[in-house]
């Protein structure tokens, strides 16, 4: 295919050198973009000691585990890891939940002031989350609830990303297979829970993984609400421990903080990149 | 089982200013095939989504059997469709699609899975139960889309262009066995189609539509021979019947150099100087005399051969199509001259396009 | 009547917990927030603070602090999105084009999204590490070793353009995913156009002109708000990267010493609410061109 189009086509390049040109292009940025993670891995295996001397090397010099098994021994980062985990997924559970359902309903139900009501939801997608803060912090500080899930999790549920995100896949499933449940007997409720739930799976995964990176990674308003150690999140967690790897005493310490912190997104980046991308290309309109 | 009838229903879009379908009066007998035809936009699909209860109905009622279902939901009506693309659950099973009514009304599993199964039988569908819609051809998903409609055993079948995604051949093949499957299982159908082919094979009766409106409702035979309007006389039949306005004379209309006699009861019903004539392309004859016409181009089909030609009438070309005998005809570019006989031409009033004859 | 009502019974319920959580956390708190930049409140706890109208306001405009912000954000704004957007179009275009291995790179590339800002910030720290001769490290020791020496540089710690250094990670971070942006924009455009492109004599840079570019436009426009909505996010970088430096001073930054370590909501306040309107200046546009092409 490709040869026989590009025997036509009148470009300067030969297809084979063009390939060539490409793919050695899409190597070199391949590498840059892969070395600071190399670099951090590299870093978290190699012993503190020995660091001190050399951080420049690509390979762990002194290879050890001991970096690691003191991240996830040592200090509070075990905890912070949980806190991440158990608001990172409730946070996750509920936006998909609340997502869906009023997916359902903007793009499928009509009401009246859908026109004006669903421009406010995309409009919130856009808000910075400084334009809320200080309200939100003094109103959890009133209510003496700072330092809990709850507070950690209530703010961010509230993801017009989500609500935008299964209108347009809701919106796109046929009308018919709507109609035909609805033929078939079922109540507008059982239609979205049999029928067009089960047809979102795909969405729903992207926007799962998607809430759950943002999530995860979210380090203002953990860093506001969460001020006792205890209730710190992995992210303010390490951004805690900054200030002392100035002297880089400490620096693959702290690189295996970085990979225990990113090892369970990268993981699931692994598994649902498939999904994440389909995601990305739902939430930009462009599918 | 039951009869449906359509009393003065009326659909209008908001925000339209004509109604999608205008008063529809129609009565469709239990068991019946009632084929709802016309080109597109004529309301067919709005009269058949009205009769599910997917449409409001903004005037008039709707009646299944002797109850008025006019605002019942289409759930509580009694009523299975087949839609134009399926519209079968991806995320289920041919078994579970089939099921998926019955499961809601609360049929015992076992039950269900034993109707399933029989109209999986009837279908030919037993080996694809277990498969999803997406690893089905697309014939496949049509007799799926009929076991769905057929596993509810509903009072009546509703079916939306349901051929229209085959290839011709396939259709050709499906459109006996769901005319012989209706007949079997007695149920009374509306059908929705915008080929006339179908419409004529597949119906008991024939309803024809056009912009909303109801222009006529016979048998298949009686549609063909006597159409009420010329919208119906060129609707059906392939190729469609040569329409043309010929002036009244004394004893029938001028054909040519010869009169097509026409009684004077007709013609005295005619609100101008003028009728519609209408000939099917089979009841021309080449003869000496008569309405002279140019062969443009000869198609020979094996068992038929048709002319295509012009001729001048009142200063105007109309194009004719004449069948013919495929081995035994004039060429391209013969000038030929046609006949017909009295019985069998169609006459219209050249204004309001009603039947006079 | 009884049918439609019940209609919207289901709607509101499926809508109202979305709506309500919005309308509190999002809109709800916009407008306190507002209403505390009004005021003169300090400190926690504080119930008699008065209504001053917009002084704050202005005295924020007079502000050489907040100048140095505006500046940092501009520049930091303008080549984060400029050069996100370029590699992204770049790379996607690279990848479209029939490549062998197209899924690794798009994982390499997609990659450094899944890793949060502080990580990033931890890791390229050491990466951009300024110091000179002995203690040459990260990228200014690979430029010394392939002899770039004229790019080894000073990084964030460059007087007055550090905010260029910081737009660096970003970008690492941010261009796989414009690229998977621009990607299925790409190859939602049909072969037959490119085809027919192809057949009315076109060239193939010519088709990337002509007929590819002005068919990418809506997922670009898409691209760039997501991009400034993330470029807000640059604190999280700085705060890893370099602490709290006047130097690397951004709004948010200057907004979250002045509430939470100097208790000053009020001006915190105000920092927020100009936040807010940079940000509306993008998108306020935006909205109103989508929203005149979507139907809902």
């Amino acid at each position: 295919m490709s040869q026989v189009t590009a025997k036509q086509t009148p470009f300067l390049l030969k297809p084979r050198v063009k390939q060539t040109l490409f793919l050695s292009l899409l190597s070199v940025f391949a590498a840059i973009w892969i070395l600071p993670l190399i670099w951090m891995f590299s870093l978290a295996f190699s012993s503190n000691e020995a660091l001190q001397l050399n951080t420049n090397s690509l390979t762990p010099i002194d290879p050890t585990v001991s970096n690691l098994v003191g991240v996830i021994q040592g200090g509070l980062t075990p905890r912070w890891m949980l806190n991440s985990v158990i608001v990172t997924g409730f946070t996750t559970l509920f936006t998909l939940v609340l997502s869906a359902m009023a997916g359902y309903a903007f793009a499928r139900i009509p009401f009246r002031g859908k026109k004006i009501i669903y421009p406010l939801v995309l409009a919130g997608l856009m808000v910075p989350r400084e334009a809320m803060f200080i309200p939100l912090f003094l109103m959890f500080a009133e209510a003496d609830y700072h330092n809990t899930y709850e507070a950690l999790m209530l703010p961010r549920i509230a993801a017009p990303l989500g609500v935008f995100i299964m209108t347009q896949f809701m919106a796109a499933i046929p009308m018919e297979i709507e109609e035909a449940s609805r033929v078939d007997g079922a109540s507008r409720w059982r239609t979205f829970w049999s029928v067009m739930m089960p047809m979102s799976v795909p969405a729903m995964t992207a926007l799962g993984i998607f809430t759950y990176i943002l999530t995860w990674n979210d380090f203002l308003w953990p860093l506001v609400s969460a001020t006792q150690r205890e209730m710190f999140t992995i992210t303010t967690g390490l951004a805690s421990l900054q200030g002392n790897f100035a002297q880089a005493t400490e620096l693959g310490s702290l690189m295996a903080r970085g990979v225990v912190a990113s090892l369970p997104l990268l993981i699931l980046f692994f598994i649902f990149q498939k999904q994440l991308v389909r995601g990305i290309s739902i939430g930009s309109g462009g599918k | 089982m039951a009869s449906v009838k359509f009393d003065k229903s009326t659909r209008m879009y908001p925000g339209g200013t004509k109604p999608a379908v205008d008063q529809l009066e129609l009565e469709i007998a239990d068991g019946e095939f009632l084929v709802l035809v016309g080109p597109s936009g004529c309301g067919k699909s709005t009269s058949l989504r009205m009769l599910a209860g997917l449409e409001e109905v903004n005037d008039g009622a709707i009646y299944i059997g002797d109850r008025d279902v006019t605002d019942v939901a289409p759930k509580d009506r009694d009523i299975a469709m087949v839609f134009q693309n399926y519209a079968l659950y991806p995320h289920m099973t041919v078994a579970e699609n089939m099921g998926f009514a019955l499961k809601i009304a609360g049929v015992p599993k076992e039950e269900r899975a034993e109707r399933v199964l029989e109209a999986a039988r009837l279908l030919d569908l037993e080996d694809y139960l277990s498969r999803k819609p997406k690893a089905l051809s697309g014939g496949q998903r049509q007799r799926v889309a009929m076991g769905r409609a057929i596993v509810r055993k509903p009072q009546v079948f509703l079916m939306d262009e349901p051929l229209s995604n085959l290839d011709a051949k396939l259709r050709v093949q499906t459109r006996t066995q769901i005319a012989s499957l209706q007949k079997r299982l007695g149920v009374t159908t509306v059908y929705v189609t915008h080929d006339q082919v179908e419409a004529m094979t597949m119906g008991d009766r024939v309803a024809v539509l056009k912009d909303g409106l109801l222009q006529q409702v016979a048998s298949p035979r009686e549609l063909y021979d006597r159409p009420a309007n010329v919208f119906v006389a060129g609707f059906i039949g392939s190729p469609a019947m040569n329409l043309m306005q010929l002036p009244i004379v004394e004893g029938g209309v001028q054909f040519g150099d010869v009169v097509l006699p026409v009684g004077k009861d007709v013609l005295d019903k005619a609100s101008g100087p003028k009728v519609t004539v209408g000939i099917r392309p089979e009841k021309f004859e080449v003869s000496e005399h008569g309405l002279p016409a140019t062969i443009d181009l000869v198609e020979e089909l094996g068992s038929d051969g048709f002319l295509y030609g012009r001729s001048q009438i009142e200063g105007a070309d109309v194009n004719l199509i004449i069948r013919t005998d495929p081995h035994d005809h004039p060429m391209a570019g013969d000038q030929i001259h046609l006949r017909s006989t009295a019985e069998e031409v169609h006459i219209f009033d050249t204004e309001s396009g009603e039947r006079l004859n | 009547m009884i049918k439609s009502m019940r209609r919207h019974w289901l709607s509101i319920a499926l809508i109202s917990p979305s709506l309500i959580l919005l309308g509190v956390f999002v809109y709800g708190f916009i407008g306190l927030n507002i209403n505390i930049s009004l005021t003169d409140e300090v400190g926690l706890n504080n119930n008699d603070a008065n209504f001053i109208g917009f002084e704050n306001y202005i005295k924020l405009l007079d502000d050489p602090r907040f100048h140095i912000d505006i500046f940092n954000t501009i520049v930091f704004s303008l080549t984060f999105i400029g050069v996100t957007l370029a590699l992204g179009l770049g790379l996607a275009i690279l990848i479209d084009s029939k490549i062998p291995a197209e899924g690794f790179f798009r994982s390499v590339y997609l990659l450094p999204m899944a890793v949060s800002f502080i990580v990033t910030g931890v890791v390229w720290r050491w990466l951009m590490n300024p110091a000179t001769g002995e203690r040459t490290s990260g990228l200014n020791l690979l430029f010394d070793v392939m002899g770039l020496d004229f790019l080894i540089n000073q990084w964030h710690l460059t007087p007055t353009w550090g905010m260029l250094g910081i737009a660096v990670p970003a970008i690492w971070q941010m261009s796989g995913y414009t690229m998977a942006l621009f990607l299925a924009g790409l190859r939602g455009i049909p072969e037959e156009v490119k085809e027919a492109a192809r057949m009315d004599g076109a060239t193939e840079f010519g088709i990337y002109r002509r007929v590819i570019m002005p068919m990418l436009k809506p997922v670009a426009l898409s691209a760039v708000v997501i991009l400034a909505h993330i470029s807000l996010k640059v604190f999280d970088l700085i705060i890893a990267i370099a602490g709290k430096q006047i130097a690397l001073d951004v709004p948010a930054i200057y907004m979250w010493q002045t509430t939470f370590d100097a208790y000053n909501f009020a001006r915190g306040a105000t920092l927020a609410t100009y936040i807010l309107i940079s940000v509306a200046l993008f998108v306020i546009p935006y909205l109103i061109v989508t929203n005149r092409k979507e139907k809902v």
